[in-house]
C-alpha cells in the first residue's frame, strides 16, 4: 500500500478529510523526529516502539573500488514491533 | 539518559503543534498505527511518506526502513559527515588505539623533551640524528633542546657540556635549521654568545635565574604589602572614624550646642550604601540565575531538555505567560524564561512531580479548548 492509499483509508478511520489527515500525519512524523532527535523512544501500545541506534565509526571497503574507506558514525532509526503486532500479523498468515 | 515517551505524552505534543485536542490527537495516533497494523495483515507492505516503509514476513516478523529524509533528520549530528578513503598502511589498531590527534602527541613530546636534556645533551648519536632527519618539526625540537640545556644553570651537567663540543652541536643545529627550514627562529643572540665564548657563557646563565629570583620576591613582596595594606585599611579609617566622632562630640557638649551630624550621617550612610550594595548583588544573582532559551519546535522540548521530560512544559508557559498566548501555536524563535526547578518541585524522577504536571496540561487545555 502506498502512501495515497494509506491517507485515504486512514482519513476514513478518522473522520478527517484527506488534506486534513496528510498535515497531522505529518505533524505526527515530525514530533516522532523530534523525539528521536532526543535519544528518546515512542512506544505505540499494541504496535511497537520507535527507537535509535548508534552505530561508531569502523572501517570498510568499497565493493566498487576495493578502496578501504573510514566510515563515520551514524544515528539510525529502528522499530522494534510489538508482541500484539506479531501474533495478529502471524495469525493472519 | 534514554527517555520512554508514552503515546499520552506524544499526543500532548502532537496537540500543541496541530492544534487539535489531546484527546482527538491520541485516538489519531492510535489509529494511525492501528491502520499500518491492519494494512500489513492484508498488504504485507505499507510506506508512509516521510516516516518509512513497514513490512512484514509470513512468519509475522515487521520490519521498518526509515525514510531517507526520516534517516537524515535522526542522523543530523552526523550526517556532515562523509566516508573517507583510508591509507593502507592505517589499520584498525591504530585507529582504535587513541582517539587524539597526533600532533598533539608531538606537543607533548616537545614539552617533555627539555626534562630529558642532561642526559640528551651527553649523547653525540643525538647530533647525528638531528643532521639526519630531514622533518622541519623534528629538527626544531632538538634546537629547542639545546638552547635549553647551554642554558641551564642549575644543571652541573649542563657546565661540563660547555665545551667546544657543545658549541659545534649547537652550531650543527643552528645549520640544520638553517638549510632546512626557513620558518625556525629559535636561536637568538644568546647562543651565538654561547657558541663564541665558552668562558663567559655560564655566567649570564646564573645571572638569569637569579635575577628572576629576586624579581620574584620583590613582585612576592609588593603583592603581600598591598594585601596587607587592604586588609588593615578598613580596620584604620574605622578606628579613626570613631575618636574624631568622639572628640566632636563632646566639643559640642561642651558648647552647648547640637553635635554636627555630618560624620554621623556619613558612618550612617555607608552601611546604607553596603546595604544596597548586597542588594544589587543579589539581585544581579538572580538576574543571572534566570535561564532563557529559545523555541525551537515545541515548549515540550524546551521542557525535555531542561528538566528530562516533556511534561514539566507547563511550568515553562506558566513562566511567560506575557510573552506566550497560546502554548500550542509557539513561534519559533521565541526567547522563553526556563523557570527554576524548585520552585515548582519539578523532578523527571518523581512520578507526584509529573503527575501534577499532566493535571495542570489537563487544566490548561481545558480551560484553552
Amino acid at each position: 500500500m502506498d502512501n495515497k492509499q494509506y491517507i485515504t483509508r486512514l482519513s476514513r478511520r478518522a473522520t478527517l478529510n484527506y488534506k486534513e489527515t496528510q498535515q497531522l500525519v505529518a505533524s505526527a512524523i515530525s514530533m516522532i523526529t523530534e523525539v528521536l532527535s532526543q535519544d528518546d523512544m515512542l512506544a505505540i501500545p499494541a504496535f511497537g516502539t520507535f527507537g535509535t541506534e548508534k552505530r561508531d565509526e569502523y572501517i570498510g571497503v568499497d565493493e566498487k573500488s576495493g578502496q578501504r574507506m573510514l566510515f563515520p558514525p551514524s544515528i539510525t532509526a529502528k522499530f522494534t514491533p510489538g508482541t500484539i503486532l506479531t501474533k495478529s500479523i502471524g495469525n493472519q498468515q | 539518559m534514554k527517555q520512554t515517551v508514552a503515546i499520552s505524552t506524544f499526543a500532548g505534543m502532537l496537540a500543541r503543534q496541530s492544534g487539535y485536542t489531546a484527546d482527538f490527537c491520541e485516538r489519531f495516533v492510535a489509529e494511525m498505527f492501528k491502520t499500518v497494523a491492519d494494512t500489513l495483515k492484508d498488504s504485507n507492505e505499507v510506506s508512509i511518506k516521510g516516516l518509512g516503509k513497514f513490512s512484514a514476513d509470513e512468519a509475522g516478523n515487521v520490519e521498518f526502513t526509515p525514510d531517507h529524509a526520516f534517516a537524515a533528520d535522526v542522523n543530523a549530528p552526523f550526517e556532515c559527515f562523509e566516508p573517507e578513503p583510508l591509507d593502507d598502511d592505517i589499520t584498525d589498531d591504530m585507529l582504535s588505539e587513541e582517539d587524539n590527534d597526533p600532533t598533539v602527541v608531538k606537543e607533548e613530546d616537545i614539552v617533555e623533551e627539555p626534562s630529558e636534556t642532561p642526559t640528551v645533551s651527553d649523547d653525540d648519536s643525538y647530533v647525528e640524528d638531528i643532521e639526519v632527519n630531514s622533518i622541519a618539526e623534528t629538527t626544531e625540537i632538538p634546537v629547542e633542546t639545546f638552547s635549553d640545556t647551554t642554558l641551564c644553570p642549575n644543571d652541573e651537567s649542563a657546565d661540563e657540556t660547555t665545551d667546544p663540543e657543545l658549541a659545534s652541536k649547537a652550531l650543527l643545529s643552528e645549520n640544520v635549521e638553517m638549510h632546512e627550514n626557513d620558518e625556525l627562529t629559535v636561536n637568538d643572540g644568546a647562543d651565538d654568545e654561547i657558541c663564541t665564548d665558552d668562558e663567559t657563557e655560564c655566567s649570564p646563565k646564573r645571572r638569569r635565574p637569579l635575577w628572576a629570583f629576586v624579581c620574584g620576591m620583590a613582585v612576592g613582596a609588593v603583592i603581600g604589602a598591598t594585601a596587607t595594606y587592604l586588609a588593615i585599611d578598613p580596620r584604620a579609617k574605622a578606628e579613626t572614624n570613631e575618636p574624631i566622632r568622639e572628640n566632636e562630640q563632646e566639643v559640642a557638649d561642651e558648647l552647648g550646642e547640637i553635635s554636627p551630624i555630618a560624620p554621623i550621617d556619613t558612618i550612617a550612610v555607608q552601611p546604607e550604601i553596603a546595604t544596597a550594595e548586597n542588594t544589587e548583588t543579589e539581585k544581579t544573582e538572580k538576574k543571572d540565575s534566570v535561564v532563557y532559551d529559545t523555541v525551537t519546535t515545541t515548549l515540550a522540548q524546551l521542557s525535555r531538555k531542561h528538566f528530562g521530560s516533556y511534561e514539566f512544559w507547563v511550568y515553562i508557559y506558566e513562566e511567560n505567560r506575557d510573552v506566550i498566548s497560546n502554548p500550542d501555536k509557539v513561534e519559533s524563535g521565541t526567547r522563553v524564561r526556563i523557570p527554576d526547578v524548585d520552585k515548582y518541585d519539578i523532578d523527571a524522577k518523581d512520578r507526584n512531580s509529573i503527575n501534577k504536571a499532566l493535571k495542570k496540561s489537563q487544566e490548561i487545555s481545558g480551560h484553552k479548548k
